[in-house]
């Protein structure tokens, strides 16, 4: 590894190595961005169906909607 | 409805999941730059056996997630263990995007060392059926008006298609195949060690990667339960 140059080539097999990473990137980042949005969308959703107790701190909205969620 | 066990395992996600997402930075952060610059070429490949650090995790990750997948299943249909199947139903988008990853890599790979990016050989086929039995799984799953339907015929395939594992996992050994021969053997190691740091780095990430996401998803599967429980209420 002597310069950017020289990293960037991959020994000549940029057009290889690069893209093999960037699949990687945007495989692994696509669905851990699917799966965030998933999550948040469905708590939204319960939130509106079943608005949430007051809540100080996130332990205690657990706590409520464990509650709330046995009793259903 | 068994919703004292699932918030069990929630309780238990949310103290796993920070600690497993820390790691999985912490894996790329080493792994990366160990696997595209500090390791060494290979004698033969050059540079391209980089992209093993990729392909080969990856692989691992598709069979991985489809092990988890049937043994899910399996205690589902036997011991009707709803978390195992809420398991069982996170693992497959996963694993089909890890067994999508490994195969577009292999092609990646294939093409300048194999001179084709394709073969239809025994690994690289039996590698696609385990793609297309992700998509069955998945698709199986909601193309009943009844959910439990659905999760039972995917759960049943999930099962019957675990006997692809093992033909993944020896078809090198088995048939004359293209594809390198297994890294761990009884053989020994078939890389240089100094290629073992990077791979393990990255089998580390994406393996922690699947656990922050397979709880993530899991988590999304326990809410769109409580969705459909409060809108009978609000029915009712």
């Amino acid at each position: 590894m002597t310069s950017l140059d020289t990293v960037l080539d991959m020994g000549g097999y940029a057009a290889f190595v690069w893209p093999a990473y960037a699949l990687a990137i945007v495989g692994l980042g696509a669905l851990f961005i699917l799966t965030t949005r998933s999550v948040k969308t469905q708590q939204a959703e319960l939130d509106r169906l079943r608005p949430p107790r007051s809540e100080p701190t996130s332990g205690a909205s657990e706590a409520a909607d464990n509650t709330t969620g046995s009793g259903a | 409805m068994h919703l004292p066990i699932q918030h069990v395992f929630l309780k238990l996600a949310a103290i796993i999941q920070p600690w497993a997402a820390g790691l999985c930075i912490l894996c790329f952060l080493f792994g990366l730059p160990i696997a595209l610059l500090f390791s060494p070429p290979d004698y033969q490949q050059g540079d391209t056996v980089r992209i093993m650090y990729i392909h080969v995790p990856a692989a691992w990750m598709g069979l991985f997630c489809y092990g988890v997948m049937a043994a899910g299943s399996a205690s589902y249909l036997i011991w009707r263990h709803p978390v195992a199947n809420m398991v069982a139903k996170a693992s497959a988008p996963i694993g089909a995007m890890f067994t999508a990853l490994c195969l577009l890599t292999g092609m990646l790979w294939g093409e300048p060392m194999w001179g084709t990016p394709w073969v239809w050989d025994a690994r690289l086929t039996s590698m696609l059926v385990l793609f297309f039995l992700y998509l069955g799984y998945m698709a199986l799953g909601d193309a009943f008006d009844s959910p439990e339907q659905g999760d039972k015929a995917a759960a049943i395939l999930a099962l019957v298609g675990s006997v692809n594992l093992p033909i993944i996992k020896f078809s090198v050994d088995w048939w004359n195949s293209l594809h390198q021969p297994s890294i761990f053997s009884m053989a020994g190691v078939s890389v240089d060690t100094a290629m073992l740091p990077p791979l393990f780095l990255m089998v580390g990430a994406f393996q922690l990667y699947y656990v922050v996401v397979v709880l993530m998803r899991v988590r999304a599967q326990v809410l769109t339960a409580k969705i459909r429980a409060a809108r009978l209420m609000r029915a009712a």
